[in-house]
């Protein structure tokens, strides 16, 4: 398969503090790679510097950051906008916080699609609407007219999702996409990000669903004060954890225990 | 077991759609009841109801067997010595430009009690939520996320209530966090005598935690339970579909 993203011995800080030291990562073409960590260990941190988004006094100090053969940190600012949201795909971890709240959802959908292929209006809302009600959205043609103080933190994410899901990106970084959903709901939202990934999209998961990250992720992650503790095949990390930090954060993950009366 | 709470017919509606249908259940005291099911279900307009953060349109609500549904004014600020929320955010919970310490006081300040034994109180349960005594000084910013809500969770017992209602409250913190929250609440509930009302969309978390599970969709009450019960033996479609979801990861 072939290498869409590699990051190699970066490390990032964020005025005078190190956030992430030495970090080594690749994502081959319809992979996805989970990453898991306490807050603050920087996962969300890896995603905002590839895709060029880091916060003020952000700055990626040494490393290089490729996207296919392209160098990402040699980007200018336009040439970075023109992939973000066609090559590289984003659902931004705070996805109420990233629309702007005087634009409906459906207009949200089309500026995001305004650097793509052209397609018609009518093609783009059907769908839209087809992805929401995999998303498990009851009333899809009304979502599409709400403003985002319209609906509730679960609603704003899958409508994230959905943009993302329709710019079609051979890469989408998605930063916790389940935080704000219930079960059954986090259930339709993987359901529909494996659908994607078996139409060879790659993606970089943050969470810190274990379980999550478990069921979707070809290889994981796991890292502690920005510092990856272990990394490889998602089955073999989590059979066989060798780092006693991995150990204390799948112990840590609560279970359904079913037999017991 | 003492009844300490009981919920009877409860009903909430927004723009004619109804958010809880005909609630009824009771707590004891001592005893940790979870609340699960999806986003919409009614959960939290509960919670916010019993905590008189909202008016119920029909039904009643009873503390120790006296009628809180219509409590205003005093009443209502005695109702919140009996009874605390913890909330799912703690950040956005605080008020961004007071200190933690003033924060944690200001119930204990609003039920009078003098300042030198409410100060003494804060730094006690900074103390029991593993908090270091200076958090009483830093602002909320200064703090992490699960710091916070251990702040939060000072906040919610400087009163002594009886009740505490955690709504989503370890939902944003991750796994480690989350454990060791779970063993202070744990450690809290079992020292006081607390009864908690837990919200979540968690069920196996809730299994864990909990003595008995109620299920709810769309506003009403689909079933109720033992935890180990409940979970081996569902009864309703929802319930199946709510375990099932959960299995899957």
């Amino acid at each position: 398969m072939s290498l869409l993203l590699k990051m190699e011995d970066v490390s990032i800080r964020y005025n005078e503090k190190q956030v992430v030291s030495d970090l080594n990562l690749t994502i081959k073409k319809g992979e996805i790679l989970g990453i898991v960590g306490e807050s603050g260990s920087g996962k969300s941190t890896i995603i905002k510097a590839a895709l060029g988004l880091l916060d003020l006094g952000g700055k990626v100090d040494s490393g290089t950051i490729f996207y296919k053969d392209i160098n990402l940190l040699q980007l200018s600012k336009k040439e970075y906008q023109q992939i973000r949201g066609t090559c590289l795909g984003s659902i931004p971890q705070d996805s109420k916080g990233s629309f702007c709240p005087v634009k409906t959802i459906e207009e949200h959908l089309y500026e995001a699609l305004s650097k793509g292929k052209k397609e018609s209006k009518l093609k783009v809302r059907e769908e839209a609407i087809q992805i929401l009600k995999q998303l498990n959205v009851s009333d899809a043609e009304r979502f599409l007219e709400s403003y985002p103080f319209q609906l509730s933190g679960g609603m704003n994410q899958r409508a994230a999702i959905m943009i993302a899901i329709m710019q079609k990106p051979c890469l989408l970084f998605a930063d916790e996409p389940t935080s704000a959903l219930d079960v059954i709901s986090q259930k339709h939202v993987v359901t529909t990000l494996m659908k994607q990934r078996s139409l060879d999209t790659a993606m970089l998961i943050v969470t810190h669903n274990i379980g999550l990250a478990t069921y979707m992720a070809d290889q994981i992650l796991v890292m502690k004060k920005g510092r990856i503790v272990e990394y490889g095949e998602t089955k073999e990390v989590m059979s066989h954890p060798k780092d006693s930090y991995t150990k204390t954060l799948l112990a840590a993950v609560p279970r359904i225990k079913r037999g017991i009366e | 077991m003492n009844t300490i709470l009981e919920v009877k017919c409860l009903e909430k509606s927004y723009h004619q759609k109804k958010a809880v249908n005909q609630v009824s259940f009771q707590v004891s005291k001592g005893e940790i009841v979870g609340i699960v099911g999806e986003s919409g279900s009614g959960k939290s307009t509960i919670a916010r109801m019993i905590c008189r953060l909202e008016d119920a349109d029909q039904g009643n609500i009873y503390l120790n067997g006296e009628n809180i549904t219509k409590v205003i004014h005093k009443q209502q600020r005695e109702i919140y010595k009996h009874i605390q929320m913890v909330f799912q955010n703690p950040k956005e919970s605080f008020h961004p430009k007071r200190k933690l310490g003033t924060s944690i006081l200001e119930g204990m300040r609003n039920q009078k009690i003098s300042k030198k034994s409410a100060e003494t109180r804060m730094y006690e349960l900074l103390k029991a939520c593993e908090l270091p005594l200076e958090y009483a000084v830093r602002y909320p910013h200064e703090v992490s996320i699960g710091e916070c809500q251990r702040a939060a969770i000072a906040r919610a017992l400087a009163t002594k209530p009886s009740i505490v209602i955690f709504d989503e409250a370890t939902s944003s913190l991750d796994v480690t966090i989350q454990k060791q929250m779970l063993d202070l609440l744990h450690h809290l509930q079992k020292q006081d005598d607390l009864t908690y009302i837990f919200i979540s969309h968690d069920l196996a978390l809730v299994q864990q935690f909990c003595h008995r599970i109620i299920i709810m969709k769309e506003g009403r009450i689909v079933e109720e339970g033992l935890p180990d019960k409940l979970i081996n033996n569902p009864t309703t479609t929802y319930t199946k579909e709510l375990i099932e979801a959960a299995f899957c990861w």
